[in-house]
């Protein structure tokens, strides 16, 4: 009795010690340390288990992307994840100048793509398509920076982060999701180019010479100088209007800041608020063609601020 | 075994160390070219590989190791089966080094020192570990694993060095690590 339990034992540490090499998470890591360095990692159609990959680049000049492409290329992605099953992360870290990170991740529900750079002149560039429930992340801290986001699929989440100055962010959030673009710093822009976007959509920016533009709805909040925001949404930005409420909100404090806000949709509801607290400050706001629509400007200072109001049923 | 079609006459020595590897389960082919070359193999103890690799000495059933120093010189090993284990060691400029492993629960451990050189392996089964460490300049380390649960590692320590890991299956690790100007890591996993 003894010796079969003793067999037993025997062969139940043997069958763990020899799966534990088969477990089902799938990972990948390149670290590079240097300058004008390249990375490349693929990971596609693993169905059992979680899918990670990780990129990390100390130094300047590198690129987290296709060695073999030649060009810049935000197909191919630094890290490229497609087809894959259970939950997949894509993170990239670059620390240096002129560095470009690109991810991307096709066809996955429940994935996480994250690119941090730390640095000026750096480029990100994240793609996700299809699946649902993505999250997105770029946090980029140094100047001239410019930074990239595509999310499509329902439930999304996308946070950009920017500091310092003269850096440029571009999102495009497809279908419902929650978008939060944050930027802090001078001459910094900002700009969402959304399409069927039900959800929250924010821009944040902290200090002066900054420009926030949305093309369809969402609300812009500006703490600072000479800021501009703009939210402009007109045609078939939404695929069926009538389904949903659309809001604009633009929200400035500081002096001479410029907000507009147009929409000009066929149906649903709309509103559209500017609230600007200062001086030498101009708003513009106007519903063209919705159904129930409301329009407010709000100046704290109207001796000195130049309000424009324009709605047509 | 030694392929003399392939591999020019070898001393005695070599040929006996290629026996002892034949009754491991082991195929071993050394070329060595220009300069001085040792290629040696032998039966390490778990503990002493252990030791000398770094590699899991519980899965190891049998050892071939390679050591060669100087220029321009090749190594070819050939494993098949079970739990065999390879350290592959090459100092200098110019060297290339070939392996392939198929099975399961085979690990491969390769330092190669100097610039220019050359590692490829290939790994075929399931649970297979591979190690690959490059010091030196222009170096390039390529490897190949198919099959479920394998793990791989390629470290390079210089600069315009490459790496090229490649691995199919399904529970695979795998790790590149550079340090230098200019390299190139390429990681696909499918």
């Amino acid at each position: 009795m003894k010796h079969q339990l003793s067999a037993i034992v025997l062969a139940t540490t043997l069958a763990m010690a020899m799966s534990g090499a088969a477990s089902a998470a799938t990972s990948a890591d390149i670290t590079q340390t240097g300058a004008a360095n390249q990375a490349y990692a693929a990971q596609t159609n693993n169905s059992q288990g979680d899918t990670t990959a990780t990129i990390v680049q100390s130094g300047a000049g590198n690129f987290a992307g296709n060695p073999d492409g030649g060009t810049v290329s935000f197909v191919e992605g630094g890290i490229l994840q497609n087809g894959n099953h259970g939950n997949t992360t894509a993170e990239v870290g670059q620390r240096g100048n002129g560095n470009l990170a690109m991810v991307k991740q096709e066809g996955v529900t429940g994935k996480y793509g994250g690119i941090s750079q730390v640095g000026d002149n750096n480029m990100s560039s994240l793609i996700e398509q299809g699946g649902s429930g993505g999250g997105a992340s770029i946090v980029q801290s140094g100047r001239s920076n410019v930074a990239a986001v595509t999310l499509s699929g329902n439930g999304g989440i996308v946070d950009v982060l920017q500091s310092s100055q003269a850096n440029k962010a571009e999102v495009n959030h497809i279908s419902s999701g929650v978008t939060i673009l944050r930027q802090g710093g001078l001459a910094n822009t900002a700009m969402l180019d959304n399409q069927h976007v039900v959800g929250n959509l924010t821009v944040q920016q902290m200090g002066s010479g900054n420009s926030a533009q949305s093309n369809s709805l969402g609300s812009i909040v500006q703490d600072g100088n000479g800021n501009a925001a703009s939210i402009s949404g007109t045609g078939g930005g939404l695929t069926s209007p009538s389904l949903y409420n659309t809001f604009a909100m633009i929200n400035q404090v500081g002096v001479v800041n410029t907000a507009s806000i147009s929409q000009n949709w066929s149906a649903g509801n709309g509103l559209a608020s500017i609230d600007q607290s200062g001086r030498g400050n101009r708003g513009c706001g106007g519903n063209l063609g919705l159904l129930g629509k409301v329009v407010h400007v709000f100046l704290r200072r109207p001796h000195s601020s130049r309000p424009a109001l324009h709605q047509t049923r | 075994m030694i392929n003399h079609r392939t591999c020019p006459p070898v001393k005695p020595w070599l040929r006996r160390a290629a026996a002892l590897g034949c009754a491991l389960g082991v195929s071993i082919m050394a070329a060595p070219t220009f300069a001085a070359d040792l290629a040696r193999t032998s039966e390490l103890g778990p503990s002493d590989l252990e030791l000398a690799s770094g590699l899991d000495a519980r899965r190891i059933a049998s050892v071939a190791l390679i050591e060669q120093r100087g220029t321009a010189n090749a190594a070819h090993l050939e494993q098949q089966g079970s739990r065999h284990a390879a350290q592959l060691v090459q100092r200098g400029q110019g060297n290339v080094l070939r392996s392939a492993q198929s099975g399961s629960l085979q690990q491969s451990s390769v330092l190669q020192e100097g610039s220019a050189n050359e590692a490829s392996l290939v790994q075929s089964g399931s649970s297979h570990q591979l190690e690959v460490r490059q010091v030196g300049s222009s170096n390039a380390a390529t490897a190949a694993q198919s099959g479920s649960g394998n793990r791989g590692q390629i470290d390079q320590q210089g600069s315009f060095n490459r790496a090229d890991l490649t691995q199919s299956g399904k529970g695979t690790t795998a790790t590149l690590s550079q340090q230098g100007n200019g390299g190139i890591a390429t990681l696909v996993v499918h």
